[in-house]
């Protein structure tokens, strides 16, 4: 045989795989029985934060003159106080699907909000007591701390999205002296950032 | 002389065919690239409120007339 016979059917030999392998990549068709396939979805983040609590009332009372009344929604007590105690606290919730860092802080500062001399708000957050794991990591408010108008960190390692445990207590200690008076109220702001 | 010039061709034509399908198989439509992007929440707020009502003042000097000694 002539080499240049054999060149010819060698080259024949690769036009005709070479068609085969063309026709099955642009026609999509399959020649094996047993072929796999893989069906893909990316669900993006989303972040959410939502008071489920939105508001903390201490109610109505006067201060016994000469002290300052101090009302903790925590312990549910009122030192020189003739109202009602208060035992409830705002309770925040993670709704999205990506754990965040928190910050929280007030629309007024504490003279604004309760007026007098020396008035004093303070805040404490902890993980609601059946969801243990909810906030990590850095928390100004791990104990009552002066909460003011600049946002400070609560939830600095995370504010976690699983349903078992993505909610916080947020209780609040308020010191109302003697010479402060009306109705007062002040907003918390939330910020929650991917962490 | 022909037939030179007819494997010449032959050859070509099955080296194009052949670097076809290799690019054809190398290339794989079905991949996906994906991004993320950071995610942050919109401020949500919340109120706490307090009525502080006027304190209550001892007056000494709403006593009782004749209860003096």
């Amino acid at each position: 045989m002539k080499s240049e016979e054999v060149i010819s059917y060698v080259s024949i030999a690769v036009i005709a795989i070479s068609l085969f392998f063309i026709g099955t990549e642009l026609t999509g068709f399959v020649t094996t029985y047993n072929d796999t396939a893989e069906v893909n979805v990316t669900i993006d983040a989303s972040a959410g934060i939502s008071f489920s609590t939105a508001i903390l009332d201490f109610g109505s009372g006067a201060v016994t003159p000469g002290h300052s009344a101090v009302l903790d929604s925590n312990a549910g007590t009122g030192t020189y106080w003739s109202g009602s105690n208060t035992s409830s606290q705002l309770v925040l919730e993670n709704i999205g699907n990506v754990n965040l860092t928190l910050q929280l802080k007030t629309n007024n500062t504490a003279t604004q909000f309760i007026g007098g001399t020396n008035p004093l708000v303070q805040a404490k957050v902890t993980n609601k007591s059946e969801e243990p794991g909810a906030c990590t990591g850095t928390n100004a408010f791990d104990d009552y701390a002066e909460i003011n108008t600049t946002l400070q960190t609560a939830c600095g390692g995370a504010f976690a999205y699983e349903t078992a445990y993505d909610q916080i207590d947020i209780n609040f200690k308020l010191t109302i002296p003697s010479n402060a008076l009306g109705t007062r109220t002040t907003l918390i702001t939330a910020v929650g950032t991917d962490a | 002389m022909e037939n030179k010039k007819r494997v010449t061709v032959l050859v070509i034509i099955a080296l194009i065919l052949a670097v076809t399908a290799i690019a054809l198989n190398a290339t794989d439509s079905s991949s996906e690239v994906s991004t993320t992007a950071q995610a942050n929440t919109a401020p949500t707020g919340a109120v706490i409120g307090v009525t502080i009502l006027p304190n209550e003042v001892e007056d000494k000097g709403a006593e009782v007339p004749g209860a003096q000694a």
